[in-house]
């Protein structure tokens, strides 16, 4: 690695304290890390920093990246580049204004998002998409670590909303096309069923329209939806690689598919015309996705234990009742963007309670 | 040994379990000669000193006045020799000094000579003429100098310790264990014959009851080798069963909270009837050449002490801890009680050491492999191994404490310096273990935010 280090240190003298001083200092420290003392104690630090966290996220969202690379072949990774090269321009230009270090945030931003995308989503939209989620998401609020919503689902929010037909029609069935082969694009399961029980049909007979009844089937591959969000099972795998790695905290996921399997459940129970059954509101859809990927995203969502319980618990209900009772097929997306603006004052309500029982004694 | 306590649970949240380093357990003590100068830092200005510069003192000899001892000071000769020079710690007449000592020969003791007292003030004299306040935990320092201590019902002796790189204190119990039941009865003696509770880890405690070290009612009482479950207010919370409050001291629940070390420097006083002259040092870590126990003469330098011992380059040598210890330069003199210092090496700078599986380095995340591989010897650099971030509220420092408070939070308010809210949210049960900034991703120094603001509410209470 000596030369790459000479290299990096002649660039460092050439341009170290010039404007583009962050992209020089950025790569120096991506590639070598800083060698840093410590001012004060501790005197030695966990091996944990902020590119070692954001380098384990994007471990867990290899299972679900690799499983829409299978199911839908090299576009993803076009959309991916795309994704990255258009969200770096964003965070370099604010790096280079604010004359700050660039952030990591982008690393996992820019893959996790074009994961919510459909695969036929046009790539210049994927570019504005994700160029509108690092700035309205993020860099208006002070950059990374500011935040108060995912920027990944602001991005996609921006698009569901400005391009509803092309959000709502390039759903391609996983493994058609995935070799060049022609797609055959289909509606989304949520959208199927939801389709089938506006015509009158009940929630059961919508369920059976829109994903057949072979449920272990269904757990690998459930029909047209987000390339990430394709598999239960990849999804799962990744999920359980960023729990037990502790950079997404399990209670999170627990909560949201907690409550989607119980109140969902018994919401089932008492008006079945309404309410899916519960395998599928957990398949069918990005929960799973969503539950440990964009929910679990620690600036935006709460800091608290406690508070995060309630987080999780107020995503699942919200899941259940835009699904359920609004004019939208899915609601993980608004479910997690609205708890996001609810996190705060969770984590206030969770401070406030402690320092009462800290009084009562 | 009396009998045995049941074990007592009081449920400890957050904390943080360190594996074992490489190079923690020294196995060998060289002898270590005296130095020929030593260095006493004694916290008083020259003017108010009992000796002048030249004059001839000898070991055991008293360097203050009895009314200026204090807590964190040596007050008596460690060597015979003759005053040196006072290096003076800050400006003006007022600065407090060191006092530099050049040993001569013939190094007799020739102090006050102690016999083993027959009332609780005379023990708690004996304590403090002889030497053995000093380096005791500030609160124990406390409360053996102020003339109307408050009463103690329970003695409490932290027998282990759980930071990174700790040796076991059963080991230094052992080694001195001729001294171990002489210095409980003058601790004891101190307290008015209160009850003693060794507190040791779980997984010595069999050993501890075994080795019987304690006089009359001693008992033993298990406690988790989880940091910073020895820091005393953990210790009294373990004893007591509930947590203490925010700002309360053991102290004033009547516990009185020692480590082993203070009980070791007592034994001695106990044992020769001299003052104190010598202290057990451990020199650990990675920067030591092999981990070795030295007895060293209190004053002695560190460059002196170490300079057979420590790599090439001279590594940071770490006091008091690896978390919430001071860094000693190679000028700093070994004090009483000093302990364990750690030769920490400098830092590297590894390609791509993000992505590395880091199966040496811990984490409290799980975020590298050492944490699911069978337990082997880690390892600890000085270094803080990632660049200052944006807090990305990932809770780490929130779930670590074991206080139960947010470090994170109350550290954007003291930087805001927002008084009445750090009060709010719990900013006294602070007890400066060091976790938060330990586990912090983005490396933020958040113990020293939250020292800054527990100074900025002590200011404003004075006020």
């Amino acid at each position: 690695m000596k030369p790459l280090r000479t290299l990096m240190d002649a660039m460092l003298a050439r341009w170290g304290k010039g404007p583009i001083a962050p992209v020089i200092e950025a790569l120096d420290f991506f590639l070598f890390g800083p060698s840093t003392v410590p001012a004060g104690p501790p005197h030695v630090r966990d091996v944990i920093d902020v590119k070692r966290f954001m380098w384990w996220a994007i471990m867990g969202l290899v299972p679900p990246f690799l499983g829409a690379v299978y199911f839908f072949g090299p576009r993803v990774l076009l959309m991916v580049l795309v994704s990255y090269v258009a969200g770096a321009v964003v965070e370099v230009a604010f790096s280079i204004l604010r004359r700050e270090p660039i952030a990591e945030g982008l690393l996992v931003t820019g893959l996790i998002f074009p994961l919510t995308l459909p695969v036929e989503t046009p790539l210049w939209m994927v570019a504005m998409g994700a160029m509108f989620g690092v700035f309205f998401g993020k860099e208006v609020f002070g950059g990374t670590g500011h935040n108060i919503m995912n920027p990944a689902l602001v991005g996609r929010a921006f698009l569901f909303l400005s391009f509803p037909r092309a959000m709502s029609s390039g759903w391609v069935i996983p493994g058609e096309g995935a070799l060049g082969g022609d797609a055959t694009t289909g509606a989304t399961p949520l959208l199927t069923a939801k389709l089938a029980h506006a015509a009158g049909g009940s929630a059961s007979d919508a369920v059976r329209q829109a994903m057949g009844s072979d449920w272990c089937a269904l757990l690998w591959t459930k029909g047209p939806d987000a390339i990430g969000a394709t598999s239960a099972v990849l999804c799962l795998l990744g999920g359980i690689i960023v729990v037990v790695t502790r950079v997404a905290n399990w209670r999170i996921p627990a909560a949201v598919v907690g409550t989607v399997m119980v109140v969902g459940g018994l919401l089932h129970a008492a008006a079945p015309q309404v309410f899916m059954p519960v395998p599928f509101q957990l398949i069918a859809g990005g929960l799973l996705y969503g539950a440990f990927f964009m929910a679990t995203d620690p600036v935006s969502g709460p800091v608290y234990n406690d508070a995060r319980w309630a987080y999780g618990v107020g995503i699942g209900l919200l899941v259940l009742v835009i699904r359920a009772l609004s004019g939208f097929p899915e609601g993980v997306m608004f479910a997690i963007l609205l708890m996001n603006l609810v996190a705060p004052l969770l984590d206030q309500g969770s401070r406030s309670m402690r320092a009462r029982r800290w009084r009562r004694g | 040994m009396a009998p045995v306590t049941s074990a007592r649970r009081w449920s400890m949240t957050g904390g943080m379990v360190f594996g074992r380093y490489r190079g923690d357990e020294p196995t060998e003590s060289p002898a270590i000669p005296a130095p020929s100068q030593v260095v006493l830092p004694v916290g008083i200005p020259s003017p108010d000193l009992l000796v002048r510069e030249g004059d001839s003192v000898c070991a055991g000899q008293p360097l203050v006045p009895p009314s200026r001892i204090l807590p964190r000071h040596f007050h008596l000769a460690s060597v015979s020799g003759t005053v040196a020079a006072f290096i003076p710690h800050g400006k003006g007449m007022r600065a407090p000094v060191s006092v530099v000592l050049n040993r001569s020969p013939g190094d007799e003791h020739c102090g006050e000579r102690f016999a083993m007292p027959s009332d609780p003030e005379a023990a708690r004299q004996v304590l403090v003429r002889s030497g053995a306040v000093h380096g005791c935990p500030p609160d124990a320092a406390r409360w053996l100098l102020q003339p109307r201590a408050a009463p103690v019902t329970a003695l409490l002796v932290a027998c282990f310790a759980s930071g990174p790189l700790e040796p076991r204190r059963l080991r230094l119990a052992a080694c001195e264990s001729s001294h171990l039941r002489e210095g409980l009865a003058l601790w004891r003696s101190a307290v008015g014959g209160s009850p003693v509770v060794l507190m040791v880890a779980e997984d010595e405690a069999a050993a501890w009851r075994a080795m019987g070290a304690g006089p009359g009612e001693t008992t033993v009482h298990p406690c988790p080798r989880r940091y910073p479950a020895e820091h005393p207010q953990m210790l009294a919370s373990r004893h007591l069963r509930h947590d203490l409050p925010g700002g309360s001291l053991p102290l004033d629940r009547g516990l009185l909270v020692i480590d082993l070390l203070a009980v070791c420097a007592a034994g001695q006083v106990a044992a020769t009837g001299e003052a104190l002259r010598e202290t057990t040092v451990d020199l650990v870590g990675q920067g030591a050449v092999r981990p070795v126990t030295l007895r060293a003469r209190i004053g002695t330098r560190a460059a002196d002490l170490f300079k057979r011992f420590v790599v090439d380059p001279p590594p940071l040598f770490v006091g008091g801890g690896l978390l919430a210890g001071e860094r000693l330069g190679p000028e700093s003199p070994v004090l009483p009680h000093q302990g364990t210092i750690v030769a920490l090496r400098a830092p590297t700078r590894r390609f791509l050491s993000f992505m590395s599986p880091a199966v040496r380095r811990p984490s409290w995340t799980r975020a590298a492999l050492s944490s699911f591989l069978p337990p082997r010897s880690l390892e600890a650099r000085a270094e803080v191994g990632g660049e200052l971030r944006p807090c990305i509220s990932c809770g780490a420092c929130e779930e670590v404490c074991p206080r139960g408070i947010s470090p994170s939070h109350l550290a954007r308010l003291a930087e805001g310096g927002f008084v009445e809210e750090m009060i709010q949210y719990g900013i006294d049960r602070c007890i400066e273990c060091g976790l938060c900034s330990y586990v912090c991703p983005s490396k933020i120094e958040l113990m020293a935010a939250l020292r800054r603001g527990i100074e900025a509410v002590a200011r404003e209470q004075v006020a």
